[in-house]
């Protein structure tokens, strides 16, 4: 995995109303070619105006393909419960925490040195299906945990809007994120609570 | 046709942070041109397993129909990545829970409106078997690809201008834009579809016979407590619920509220005389940990539950209907197994629920 390889775009940048508009030069259908059909696997199009729309798309690709998440804003380190009972040092990056009207999203990397499997209890649910609390964010007094959703009559059809199933961590780390509702109007640093490790107080960015 | 070139350029490009601006050419005359807008991008971890395959899924526009939202997005590798590339594994498995859990589809993809407390998933096409969305053989393995894909979730509240978008094990790109219309031009598509060809052409009558769109529609909860944990609030579409720590309440063994409950009762009364605009419902119920006999705890919640009700009735200022009841140990929140669990299952519920279901 290469996600340590920053590249120059950012997460907030990319977040904007970017349009890439691809130009299709000599790619494009002229009016001798008036035969151009659309094709089920989206090669060729053409519309009514015999306008076309087929072109190779590296540009666009390579340009999309380039995401690379943020600089970290700030970092927090302890040990988090490995499957097999041990604890393994771990390291969270903070990318993001962006504060919208009614919602708060964090985005951060967890890596640990070795490579270990984590207690999957650690960041969503036990198992019994019930919410451990294992993400949270306090701003005042107030504390805010990750959003649920509930998609069937069980006790388990329960899902955090939290990032699920972490199944290896290691050097290389791991994204994760976490929807929460709004925080206070108006924060500007937030307190950011993962099991295991140390409370980091994270700075707030508004949503773009 | 004749092929041989391909120039990039911007249409119309909103630019923040250091995404350059990319140079503006005309082009050549006659030259067609597919928009493809970002609205923002997240990293997908194959098996969320570190040291594996990440690809670069990205939300390209969230689009109102007739019945329907679209959500257009993509997933493509880098040709950095290393490892065995298999795009199921950017998707969670199969749910036996989830009654449109569609086997082969793109699952895990959501549009959330926090603020509406619903989360919009895929609906189901009309053979019920098949989702209205892209399947995971839609993305390449090869690569440098970047495959367009598709979900149509059900119409969102006219309200509602943003969405935050969740993809597979919990990618959350946050705050996208609700547009109105498709995006063009659209080509069918059954398998693979290159970013910047076309867009996926979405089957409009396809959607307004889509069964039973409103079981792709999920109740969301917010939860959030005040610092000492003494009151958690849970907040669904329609009801709010205050989960009362009993330990701060009462007494072990006992139905007495403490001279320290008064302020917790204070706060909740608060909350709800702030949500009340014309009278409700109040349901008040007492839960307890796995501790003790099923008899004695069904009992000691119901006394519990009533003491609060007691004291809740000239706090709260709105004419509401109370329900009281005890449960015991029947309805945990949490394990019984540890310390902390047991602290979160001793509680007393107060959920007020609207007049007519709204807030």
């Amino acid at each position: 995995m290469r996600t340590t390889t920053r590249r120059t775009s950012s997460r907030a940048a990319t977040r904007a109303a970017l349009v890439l508009a691809i130009a299709l030069g000599a790619t494009a259908c002229t009016k001798d070619d008036p035969g151009a059909t659309t094709s089920s696997k989206g090669s060729t199009t053409s519309g009514g105006s015999g306008s076309s729309t087929s072109a190779p798309s590296e540009d666009a690709a390579a340009k999309i393909l380039s995401f690379a998440e943020s600089e970290p804003i700030a970092r927090t380190t302890g040990a988090i419960p490995a499957r097999d009972g041990a604890k393994g040092d771990a390291t969270a990056e903070i990318v993001s925490l962006v504060a919208g009207p009614s919602s708060t999203v964090l985005l951060f990397k967890l890596s640990t040195p070795q490579e270990i499997t984590p207690d999957v209890a650690f960041l969503e649910y036990d198992n019994y299906g019930k919410s451990v609390d294992g993400i949270s964010l306090r701003a005042g007094s107030t504390v805010l945990y990750p959003s649920t959703y509930r998609y069937g009559p069980s006790p388990l059809a329960q899902q955090c809007l939290c990032s699920q199933q972490i199944t290896k961590l290691g050097p290389e780390g791991v994204y994760v994120s976490a929807d929460f509702g709004a925080l206070p109007q108006g924060t500007s640093t937030a307190t950011l609570t993962l099991p295991g490790l140390k409370p980091v107080d994270v700075k707030v960015s508004p949503v773009g | 046709m004749r092929l041989s070139s391909i120039a990039l350029t911007a249409a119309t490009a909103v630019v923040v942070g250091t995404v350059p601006a990319l140079p503006a050419s005309a082009g050549p005359p006659g030259a067609a041109a597919v928009d493809v807008p970002i609205a923002g991008q997240a990293l997908m971890t194959q098996n969320q397993s570190a040291g594996g395959p990440v690809a670069v899924a990205t939300v390209h526009a969230v689009r109102r129909t007739t019945k329907g939202t679209v959500l257009y997005w993509s997933v493509g590798y880098p040709q950095s990545a290393q490892g065995t590339i298999n795009p199921n594994a950017l998707f969670p498995g199969y749910s036996g829970f989830d009654p449109y859990s569609f086997v082969g589809a793109t699952r895990g993809v959501a549009l959330v409106d926090v603020a509406g407390r619903k989360a919009y998933e895929p609906m189901a096409a009309a053979d019920r078997k098949t989702c209205l969305c892209s399947k995971m053989f839609d993305i390449s393995r090869t690569p440098g690809d970047v495959s367009v894909l598709w979900a149509v979730m059900p119409e969102l509240p006219p309200g509602v201008s943003k969405v935050d978008v969740r993809l597979g094990f919990g990618a959350v790109i946050p705050a996208v834009p609700v547009e109105d219309g498709l995006l063009t031009p659209a080509a069918p598509t059954d398998g693979p579809m290159k970013v910047g060809q076309s867009w996926p052409q979405i089957d409009e009558a396809a959607v307004a016979s889509a069964p039973e769109p409103t079981r792709s529609i999920y109740p969301l909860e917010t939860r959030k407590a005040d610092e000492d944990g003494t009151v958690t609030e849970v907040e669904r579409p329609d009801e709010l619920t205050l989960n009362l720590n009993t330990s701060v309440l009462f007494a072990v063994d006992s139905a007495s509220l403490k001279p320290a409950a008064t302020s917790a009762l204070r706060e909740v009364a608060a909350t709800i005389n702030g949500r009340v605009t014309s009278g409700g419902t109040l349901q008040i119920v007492g839960h307890t940990d796995s501790d003790g006999s099923n008899t004695y705890n069904l009992r000691l919640s119901q006394q519990r539950a009533q003491a609060v009700a007691n004291a809740l009735r000239p706090l709260v200022k709105a004419k509401v209907a109370y329900s009281v009841s005890g449960k015991g140990e029947t309805q945990p929140i949490a394990s019984n197994s540890t310390a902390a669990g047991k602290q979160k299952n001793r509680r007393v519920a107060v959920t007020f629920k609207p007049s007519g279901g709204a807030r």
